[in-house]
């Protein structure tokens, strides 16, 4: 392996003539290097606003992203014409191996009939995301930070492969083409197959000029085409990690302190090592694991151990203990500027107008349809094998490294397809307490979760705690405007490193420090920290950020509009005026869901409008209130410009899915706790929509020439403003928590704010001020 | 069931392009028996299930559910686990033409009726139908509820060849896809319903 490595244009290139040998045949091979997206920034106090580090703007670097180049593993191609795609993300149900299978596919013209496709294995060399900086699949960021440099992948491969069939031809690679993964001589009427050409392609150097397909002359590319995992997930053939089976494999099942941050104090075992089928009870230091023959001996034995837990400092932990706190720390805290600009306390005093709100959002689960589970063989030639499937392929990896003590290249790792995830499986969680159980093991051990230890130890979506406020002008437009984010961090403890220096949170105030609208006058953004209790750990859910901030501001958008008698469209429309892409897919979604034509008595429609992840989305949600107070979803319109897009089937399925993924936690879902234990436990008591409940949802797609925008978490991140603005057009109550309190609905009702009962907003040098607007907005029904 | 306004079918991926893919082998349960099945040691007379129309043994303790004896015995792993207590529907198996929640079904009660997995399902006219029509709406995510979706719209067209709005909800209420392909399985029930 030699390596040559060189600066151009201030960026490193490297090139790398590794040749690789598999099943005997010799196989070309391309990937990326990776070199930094962007950096964490400081924070940015002017009036330029932030700098480039919220997902929606990096999508305006993507195309910089993996800007060193390295010929190593996205292609591989082997005689006699076997065509393998390494599929840098991992496949969540959001279809990228078919997305990322035809970013490459167009440019190195092969059929997506034609091509073998694997995960990509835990590299950080190979297959940092560049959005991200870690190998990880999340944030709506892989067609992203792939658009690009997966096609150039394919080019350079196509080049060669050409280059090289014109060389064996003694002709001009001028008269040559490729198509279907072949090589043609359309003048002779030559043809030969890739895998013949791969070993002396493979020789040649990478070309200096890579030239991409201008849009017009995609093939693939733009097209609504079928997922290629369709036909084996409908048939059952697919493996999911929890379907992996190895020779002479046990199953176990574990149970955590019910109690955060509790401990195992003692363990009476023996009933369960009576169950038969149990081999072995494993004790962790927070979690005693059973294993048997299989899952229900596994389970039975769990049920018959007595485990006595030292239940630590939470044991009396309350929901409201929680919120407590985040209020107050929300009022005192002190907050680390994200963004500001001008002088919002004397603007906000002068204002015509004033308005604000507290709005509060829970914890959530994830709860994806396969619970965690993993298996994992700790070889007796001192290699651990894992199969699991996981968004995060190289912590999966340094995990199980660090509980056997071992360095990572003594850790194999099998990645899996994943029934759901939402961000569950960017946690290794389970991957440790496998490894953890298997170490005790003297053969290969599944470890599967109940979906009861998955809902009550799970690492939850933040619970939130937002103050806005906002001034008005005599046009009615903000003249100030202020938000402070209070939750823990989800980005201190996953990754610390794109913590900014003054301490933001850049996800906590994602799409709230930058909103649709662009910067409004005298803006101040700011976010307080708040410690959760030991043992509590906050996590990434569908939508990160944007969930949280997009049902704050596009509430509060809502309550001002209501506040001055406009109608919601228009007033949106009046801010979006220097905004066309969001004016364009709000016009479109007002026309298509018949914005302002009639409804029967408490139905409503609500509006919602977004830019998160560079994608502009406008959506409208119909919905009734019986008199009881339950929420009935008739019909759910969306309009979509996610630029350029790869698949529009893919984008509508996101969409329609995301939708009701988000819908459904509006509805129903919230994570509560008492005497320090979760209160829910399975799908029962922790909600979900179902189908009889599900509105049918038209997806609108508006594609444009922009870059492409995420795609996967915009739906959930519509879901809850559009819903809780259709609830306040229906009965005049303005919801500032969820999920909907239907007792708040009920016809005759008092009339009062779904506003938590928490201090009005006293935030620094603005709290005397405040004499108009008030904290109800319920003014325009 | 409640009635909806609006509702209309909606077809946007109706015309896609054709797209034959084969997976490598890691992605797809290529045998039907599990290379880690253990040899279980319980004392008593192996159970005899009818499964996808032929004899299979098993020797487990008789209150094991069903989706156990599928998954961890049978190595028949399309049936999946999802809750354990009949909520979601991602083990729905038919005995004898029925959808079930094999989740909570003892192994013993299974008796001599025919157990129908996924694995076995397109053997019958209203199975293949609805995995065709499935493929072609594209109807998967994730795809992990997928199979147990498709067995209660197999039983469901079986018994009910053209179902209304309102009967697919109740039939399909039962199974939750967390990934939220409600509107397309509503589509591809009833194009399996046309053909």
């Amino acid at each position: 392996v030699s390596r040559g490595r060189r600066a151009v244009d201030g960026v490193e290139v490297v090139t790398d003539r590794r040749r690789v040998l598999l099943g005997g045949g010799l196989v070309l091979a391309f990937a990326y290097a990776t070199a930094k997206a962007h950096t964490p920034s400081p924070a940015r106090v002017n009036p330029k606003g932030p700098e480039p580090v919220s997902n929606a703007e990096v999508a305006q670097v993507a195309g910089k992203g993996f800007t060193g180049l390295e010929r190593a593993a996205f292609i591989r191609i082997a005689p006699p014409n076997q065509v393998t795609l390494i599929i840098p993300n991992a496949e969540v149900g959001q279809g990228i191996y078919t997305g990322e299978a035809m970013l490459i596919a167009e440019e190195l013209a092969v059929g997506l009939d034609q091509v073998g496709l694997e995960p990509a294995p835990p590299n950080a060399a190979l297959y940092t995301q560049p959005l991200l900086q870690f190998q990880g699949t999340g944030g709506s960021t892989s067609i992203r930070g792939a658009w690009e440099p997966l096609r150039k992948a394919g080019a350079i491969a196509r080049l060669l492969l050409i280059q090289a069939a014109a060389q064996r031809w003694n002709v001009s690679p001028a008269e040559c083409r490729a198509e279907r993964a072949m090589v043609l001589h359309p003048p002779s009427g030559r043809a030969l197959a890739y895998g013949v050409l791969a070993e002396a392609a493979s020789r040649l150097p990478t070309p200096q000029s890579i030239p991409l397909k201008p849009p017009a002359e995609f093939q693939l590319l733009g097209k609504p085409v079928r997922r290629v995992d369709t036909p084996s997930k409908v048939k059952g053939s697919a493996v999911f990690g929890i379907d992996v089976a190895v020779p002479n494999m046990k199953v176990a099942t574990i149970s955590a302190s019910p109690v955060f941050g509790g401990r195992v104090a003692s363990v009476d075992d023996a009933a369960a090592r009576a169950v038969p089928g149990v081999r072995q009870v494993v004790r962790l230091d927070n979690a005693v694991a059973v294993v048997g023959d299989h899952f229900w001996a596994a389970k039975q034995g769990l049920d018959a151990v007595k485990v006595t837990w030292d239940e630590g400092p939470n044991a009396r932990l309350t929901t409201d203990d929680l919120w407590t706190s985040l209020d107050k720390a929300s009022r005192q805290g002190r907050g680390a500027v994200a963004y500001q600009s001008g002088d919002f306390d004397r603007a906000f005093r002068d204002a015509h107008k004033r308005v604000e709100a507290v709005y509060r959002q829970p914890f959530l689960s994830h709860a994806p349809m396969e619970p965690p589970a993993a298996v994992v063989h700790v070889r007796p030639d001192g290699i651990t094998e894992v199969w699991c499937g996981t968004q995060v392929p190289t912590r999966a990896q340094a995990t199980a490294a660090k509980v056997m003590g071992v360095p990572i290249e003594k850790v194999i790792v099998h990645n899996q397809l994943m029934g759901g995830a939402f961000g569950r499986k960017l946690e290794t969680d389970y991957v440790e307490q496998a490894v953890a159980v298997a170490k005790q093991c003297p053969y290969p051990v599944k470890l599967v979760w109940t979906r009861e230890e998955d809902v009550q130890h799970d690492n939850y979506r933040p619970m939130y705690v937002d103050r806005i406020s906002a001034g008005l002008g005599n046009d009615g437009r903000p003249v100030a405007w202020r938000h402070r984010v209070t939750a823990a961090s989800v980005t201190a403890r996953f990754a610390p490193q794109g913590m900014r220096p003054n301490g933001v949170d850049p996800d906590a105030v994602e799409e709230a420090e930058d909103p649709v609208y662009g910067d409004f006058p005298n803006m101040l953004v700011d976010f307080v920290q708040w410690t959760p209790p030991q043992g509590l750990v906050v996590s990434w859910w569908r939508g990160v950020g944007p969930t949280h901030t997009v049902f704050v501001i596009e509430s509060f958008v809502d309550e001002l509009a209501h506040a001055l008698g406009r109608d919601p469209v228009a007033y949106r429309r009046d801010l979006l005026r220097n905004v066309p892409r969001g004016r364009a897919v709000l016009d479109r979604v007002a026309d298509a869901a018949g914005w302002g034509r009639p409804l029967p008595r408490r139905t409503g429609r609500g509006v919602a409008v977004q830019k998160a992840f560079g994608s502009y989305i406008a959506t409208v949600v119909e919905a009734s209130v019986a008199d009881a107070g339950d929420v009935t979803l008739h019909k759910v319109t969306t309009a979509v410009d996610c630029g350029m897009t790869v698949n529009p089937n893919l984008v509508a399925q996101q969409l329609e899915g995301g939708l009701i993924f988000g819908l459904g936690a509006a509805l129903w879902q919230g994570i509560t706790l008492d005497k320090g234990r979760v209160q829910q436990s399975n799908f029962n008591d922790y909600r979900t929509l179902r189908i009889d409940e599900s509105p049918p949802v038209e997806v609108i797609h508006m594609p444009t020439d922009n870059p492409p925008g995420g795609i996967g978490e915009t739906g959930t991140v519509a879901a809850a403003p559009a819903l809780c603005n259709a609830i306040f057009a229906a009965t005049g109550v303005r919801l500032r928590e969820v999920p909907v309190d239907r007792a708040l609905l009920r016809r005759g009702a008092p009339r009062r704010s779904a506003t938590p009962a928490i201090l009005p907003i006293a935030l620094a040098g603005a709290a005397a001020a405040l004499t108009g607007g008030g904290e109800d907005g319920e003014g325009g029904a | 069931l409640r009635s909806r306004q609006g509702r209309r079918e909606i077809s946007p991926w109706g015309r896609a392009t054709e797209a034959r893919v084969r997976l490598p082998a890691k992605f797809e349960q290529t045998s039907q028996s599990a290379v880690g099945v253990p040899d279980v040691g319980v004392a008593g007379l192996p159970i005899s299930l009818s499964i996808n129309g032929q004899l299979r043994q098993a020797d487990v303790p008789p209150d094991m559910p069903l989706l156990w004896v599928l998954r961890d015995v049978l190595g028949l792993t399309g049936t999946k686990f999802g809750c354990g207590i009949a909520q979601c529907g991602a083990c729905t198996v038919h005995i004898d033409g029925r959808p079930v929640r094999s989740c909570v079904l003892p192994v013993s009660a299974v008796g001599s009726a025919h157990v129908t997995t996924i694995e076995g399902v397109a053997a019958t006219p209203a199975g293949a139908k609805a995995q065709t029509a499935w493929i072609d709406i594209d109807v998967p995510q994730c795809g992990y509820c997928q199979t147990g979706q498709v067995m209660s719209a197999a039983a469901l067209l079986a018994r009910n060849p053209t179902p209304t709005d309102a009967e697919i909800d109740l039939a399909m209420a039962g199974n939750i896809c967390r990934c939220g392909t409600y509107p397309r399985i509503r589509a591809a029930i009833k194009q399996a319903a046309r053909s």
